[in-house]
């Protein structure tokens, strides 16, 4: 072979530019286009497993509509048994509530004042403990009685502390104090709405 | 001698093949060419639609985003409501049963001893980051006769060991328990017992990281 042929010279310039230019495709079209074809067919994967995860989830709605309805009707029921503030506090409700109670259980109660509000705890703040001190004097039965009327009225109201003292005079009735728990809104006004709507 | 040499020029020269060099050398640079261009095609052609595929993809997630967020809402507001209906049902499962108590200690009771003072108090302490309920029981009595000490260790045993208190009163002691010193009650004794309540734990809401509430 001469390679000073015109025709062997234009086959081996034929073959540089050649050459030269499958790189140049492979470099700049052929590579980027795999490179993209692979990340987007593995965020198009991702997404569609998202959206087929996110489609499970939205077919659980029937599900959680019926559970809110479920718990709301069993917050309603239960509302009832948690006191509201009458003109701006619960000692009216309360007094009113434990001498209905005593009824004619033959205990005398001599005193129904407040007590305190305690609180359950930062994270569970939608509720407090109100508490009313109750004196009476009353036999160890009676006692028990009102004590079982009291908790057997509303199951949210609890006695949270007693003290009881024999009298010497009097061996039948003793001094009876005690304390009466309810579980109250923490802020009335921020109850759940539906609460307050169907109270309107 | 005669010396036969015969010449041929280059040009003159013949394969014995049928198909010249030259043509074999077109047809493989014309198929490698198609080869390549093959290769390029294919891959655009992937590439094209594997990025149709994920906006597709992308439509698709954008649509149900909406109806996502729906539900999403409506669980945070069952999470919600169903807090409240925990923190309510705890407060009234933990409350202790005071009139059935009260009539076993006065059944457990042995009729040689009077009680002269009983104390209950309770409080909601936060135990193991939990708000929980701890009631503490008190109690003085007047034991009289030669059993009285045996009659108080029974007592004791029964706050412990016998219904309604078992699964309630997790510790009772007699932490007195001496002789009277008065004239004229030398048989009579007097003692405490105190009793600790098992702890009951109220409602404490899981703290959502903000991660998690996505």
């Amino acid at each position: 072979m001469n390679i000073s042929d015109k025709k062997v010279q234009y086959v081996i310039i034929g073959t540089i530019v050649g050459c030269v230019l499958v790189f140049l495709i492979l470099q700049f079209v052929v590579l980027p286009a795999i490179d993209s074809w692979k990340k987007d067919s593995a965020k198009a994967k991702e997404i569609r497993q998202k959206a087929a995860e996110m489609r499970v989830f939205v077919q659980s709605r029937p599900v959680i509509q019926r559970q809110i309805d479920v718990t709301r009707t069993a917050i309603k029921k239960m509302d009832g048994n948690i006191p509201l503030p009458v003109l701006g506090n619960y000692l009216l409700g309360m007094e009113e509530y434990i001498r209905a109670c005593a009824g004619n259980l033959g205990v005398t109660v001599v005193t129904i004042a407040d007590n305190d509000v305690l609180e359950i705890s930062p994270e569970n703040n939608r509720f407090k403990i109100y508490r009313v001190r109750v004196q009476a004097k009353a036999g160890f039965h009676e006692y028990i009685k009102l004590a079982a009327n009291i908790q057997a009225s509303n199951p949210l109201c609890s006695i949270s502390g007693l003290n009881i003292v024999a009298r010497e005079d009097s061996p039948s009735v003793h001094e009876i104090n005690f304390v009466v728990a309810w579980l109250v809104w923490s802020d009335p006004a921020k109850r759940p709405a539906f609460l307050i709507e169907g109270k309107k | 001698m005669n010396l036969h040499v015969n010449l041929i020029l280059e040009s003159e020269r013949r394969s014995s093949s049928r198909i010249s060099r030259t043509f074999l050398a077109r047809v493989s640079a014309a198929v490698a060419a198609l080869l390549f261009l093959a290769l390029i095609t294919v891959v655009l052609v992937g590439a094209r639609s594997a990025k149709k595929a994920l906006i597709f993809a992308e439509q698709e997630k954008n649509q149900l985003e909406a109806v996502f967020r729906t539900v999403t809402d409506l669980k945070q507001e069952l999470s919600a409501i169903q807090d409240v209906t925990d923190a309510i049902a705890t407060w009234s499962q933990t409350r202790p049963a005071w009139p059935d108590l009260l009539l076993g200690i006065q059944s457990a009771v042995p009729a040689n001893i009077q009680l002269t003072r009983f104390t209950v108090n309770e409080n909601i302490s936060m135990i193991d980051a939990a708000p929980t309920r701890v009631i503490t029981l008190y109690f003085q009595g007047k034991a009289a006769g030669d059993h009285s000490e045996t009659d108080v260790q029974e007592l004791e045993k029964s706050l412990k060991e016998e219904a309604p208190f078992i699964g309630v009163i997790e510790m009772a002691q007699v932490k007195q328990f001496e002789a009277v010193k008065n004239v004229g009650q030398e048989n009579m004794r007097v003692f405490d017992i105190e009793c600790r309540f098992k702890t009951s734990k109220l409602f404490q809401p899981v703290k959502v990281k903000p991660k998690d509430a996505k």
